[in-house]
């Protein structure tokens, strides 16, 4: 019996999915010029996601559906982790929810179980499109087509820093991100009073979307899919590779291959460290870990590699899409339309998320609220799409497996992006 | 010529036909008996039968000419020969350390697992005083579910918040935390730690079980005869509980060679790729990168390596019975 477990995992997948591909698919509905009419009950997968924003999602999904007869959202809670495997599956399967949400950093990957929708942007009219900014349609573009309705926005490259840390150690944080030679200095001050200079990840392959605009402020341009690799195994990105493998290698970080997410806010909140990059939700996240760090934080941005150099900020969000085979995607629409609302992103500006209408961008919630201001600044001038491409997530896990080998010895940097660069080089085709 | 004689024409036609006579004499009575026999086996055993091909016999297949099949478009499911494989095996060198943590992974974990196990068998089942508690105690590891297993190993494991940090420093055998889980000379260890506690009390309840049914007599009779601990280890212990060590040790080792859960709670396959198995790849092409043809390439050439260890395992166990 137990020889069958050895395949069980693609056997029962697979076998899963050509069962329910022989199910057919209902025929997609309503088009982009039609309306959504009688009771039409839809389901939209979310993030599950119990903090402030997962919270809103929930309730901005009872307000709508409070707010007009037609249209009844059910909304189901998918873990982050697992959106894009359950969504393909889906697709396969033909078992599709009329809508979901995805990281705009996958879009190339899951592209092909997507609808288009560009006509339906079309039939909104061009003050449809001109209301929101550009770099928010320019995530939810591939290929040539628009894929859904960002509703929200973020980049994880801010710097934070606990300000008590830098005060005992004597830097100066404007100063410490001045260049990379400033931050390497500020880092050994901070070694030098015993406590940890910074916390860097490296666990997994989704954490090289952490590394990403460290290679930009070192020379890559990393706007175009087309020269990835390219711009990834220059020289320059050789030596920020090893930069990057100095910071554990000198002793200025804990070891980056055992640090995903969720030990690099812990180790962070519990106030000992000095500098950690994250996203605008940072202070509500260490917070929850440990209230007393909301004093001593302070943010700032990445340290470019010369100083007054180019830095980096890459961007993603929250992507509404409608996956292939869903039975009415024109009450989708209606319901996207709804999150993206002036009222809705205004609410998702409060809790921490900035917004993807110019109108709202330049509202008091985002101006006044001093952590939203920041990024969104740091957007409006280092802002690039993260980077995306149907092959990267084995580019990815090929890379963070280099830098995982050169952090720990296995490799000096140099061979390790070397050898990493000539394993990834036919990746894209 | 002469005409054969009647042994060697029943020689010539088989058993069957030299019985042919006297079941001939009894098939009016037999007839009924074996259709009513043939129906019980089908009432008893059809519905499983079903659920079995149903459950395990199609998934297998499927998944075997789907390893063959263009699954990577939409699942066209065409037949496309072995592209799969070409396309899996043209790049060897991703395979090998795979493959090769896959083997540590089981000899190592099997092999220790096996000992251990043994070893608390041995002790449970001598005159030990609390051993009825200690058989309990040790049952617990392998009640846990696998991913809490993994979790709480990961825990243990932390380098900023483990328990196994703290013991360490608290006993002055460090001074500074250490990276277990971050370090590809230690992770595959704690890995296999981790698969080993799990799975040793599975291993020591068998081999109880096994240790239990030989006869104190014949311990009696070997110790009249003079024969000391070790030869009674030898010439009586080992001979009896031998097929049952062969089964928890081919099953033990198919455990561990598909172990996904362990593995990619604790490391996913790193760092660095010193925890990488074949399981996690298979995963990895599949759900990452999806590759759907290469990852059932690759576990139907998973399945096939599991097949031939497991008929070699049984091959080796009924030789240990037919030499005994």
């Amino acid at each position: 019996m137990r020889i069958r477990h050895s395949v069980l995992l693609p056997v029962t997948a697979v076998a899963a999915l050509s069962l329910a591909a022989c199910s057919g698919t209902s025929p997609n509905e309503p088009g982009p010029d039609g309306k959504a009419s009688g009771d039409v009950t839809i389901v939209s997968w979310r993030y599950a996601d119990p903090s402030a924003i997962g919270q809103l999602h929930s309730q901005l999904v009872e307000d709508f559906n409070a707010s007009q007869d037609a249209i009844t959202v059910t909304a189901q809670p998918v873990p982050y982790p697992d959106v894009t495997t359950t969504l393909i599956n889906s697709v396969l399967s033909g078992s599709v929810p009329e809508m979901s949400a995805i990281s705009p950093g996958t879009l190339a990957s899951t592209a092909e179980y997507l609808e288009p929708l560009d006509e339906y942007w079309e039939a909104e009219g061009p003050d449809f499109a001109d209301a929101f900014t550009e770099s928010s349609k320019a995530l939810a573009t591939y290929d040539g087509h628009i894929y859904g309705i960002v509703i929200e926005t973020s980049t994880t490259d801010g710097m934070y820093y606990n300000k008590g840390v830098l005060a005992e150690a004597g830097v100066d944080p404007e100063q410490a991100v001045s260049s990379w030679d400033a931050f390497t200095a500020a880092l050994e001050k901070i070694k030098a009073i015993g406590k940890t200079p910074m916390i860097f990840e490296g666990k997994d392959a989704s954490r090289m979307d952490r590394h990403w605009s460290w290679y930009v402020a070192g020379g890559a341009d990393l706007s175009d899919p087309d020269t990835y690799i390219e711009q990834m195994c220059s020289a320059d990105s050789e030596k920020t590779f090893e930069f990057l493998s100095d910071l554990y290698l000198d002793g200025l970080t804990p070891n980056p291959a055992a640090i995903g997410y969720e030990e690099a806010t812990r180790q962070f909140a519990a106030g000992n460290v000095g500098f950690y990059t994250d996203g605008p939700w940072g202070p509500t996240t260490y917070a929850a870990y440990d209230d007393a760090i909301a004093d001593q934080l302070g943010y700032t941005h990445l340290p470019p590699k010369t100083e007054g150099g180019p830095q980096g900020a890459a961007q993603d969000g929250y992507l509404m899409v409608i996956p292939k085979g869903s039975k009415n995607p024109a009450a989708a629409w209606e319901f996207m339309k709804y999150m993206a609302s002036p009222e809705a992103q205004v609410r998702e500006a409060e809790t921490g998320n900035l917004p993807t209408l110019k109108e709202v961008n330049e509202a008091p919630e985002v101006a006044d609220d001093p952590v939203l201001a920041h990024f969104a600044d740091l957007m409006t001038q280092w802002g690039y799409p993260r980077p995306r491409a149907s092959w990267m997530d084995e580019f990815k896990q090929d890379f963070i497996t280099a830098y995982q080998a050169a952090v720990t010895g296995q490799k000096d940097p140099a061979t390790a992006h070397a050898d990493v660069c000539a394993q990834v080089a036919d990746l894209a085709g | 010529m002469s005409s054969p004689s009647v042994l060697e024409r029943e020689r010539r036609a088989g058993p069957a036909e030299s019985s042919a006579g006297p079941a001939s004499r009894h098939a009016p009575a037999r007839s009924p008996r074996r259709l009513r026999a043939l129906s019980e086996r089908v009432v008893f055993f059809g519905p499983i039968l079903l659920v079995l091909v149903g459950l395990i016999g199609f998934p297998i297949g499927f998944a075997l000419y789907a390893s063959f099949a263009d699954v990577d478009n939409l699942f066209s499911l065409e037949f496309a020969g072995v592209s799969n494989y070409e396309n899996l095996l043209s790049s060897p060198e991703d395979l090998v350390v795979p493959f090769l943590n896959t083997m540590r992974f089981v000899i190592v974990s099997v092999g220790c697992s096996l000992i251990i196990g043994f070893a608390a068998a041995l002790l449970l089942t001598s005159k030990l005083g609390g051993r009825r508690w200690f058989r309990s105690a040790l049952m617990f590891p392998w009640v846990i579910p696998t991913v809490l297993v993994a979790l709480l190993w990961r825990w243990i494991m932390d380098p900023a918040a483990g328990a196994f940090n703290g013991l360490l420093q608290g006993l002055g055998l460090i001074d500074a935390p250490v990276s277990w889980l971050g370090e590809p000379a230690i992770a595959p260890w704690v890995i296999i730690l981790a698969q080993v506690w799990h799975g040793f009390p599975f291993i020591m309840i068998m081999l109880m079980a096994a240790l239990q049914t030989i006869p104190a007599e014949l311990y009696e009779a070997a110790s009249v005869d003079g024969a000391g601990a070790a030869r009674r280890f030898v010439s009586i212990t080992w001979p009896s509980v031998r097929p049952i060590f062969v089964l928890v040790g081919t099953l033990e080792g198919l455990y561990a060679f598909r172990e996904f859960a362990t593995i990619d709670v604790l490391t996913g396959g790193g760092p660095a790729g010193s925890t990488e198995v074949l399981a996690t790849q298979v995963y990895r092409m599949f759900f990452d990168y999806h590759k759907f043809g290469e990852a059932l390439a690759l576990a139907a050439l998973m399945f096939v390596l599991a097949l031939v260890v497991t008929l070699l395992s049984m091959r080796l166990s009924t030789r240990g019975e037919e030499d005994a």
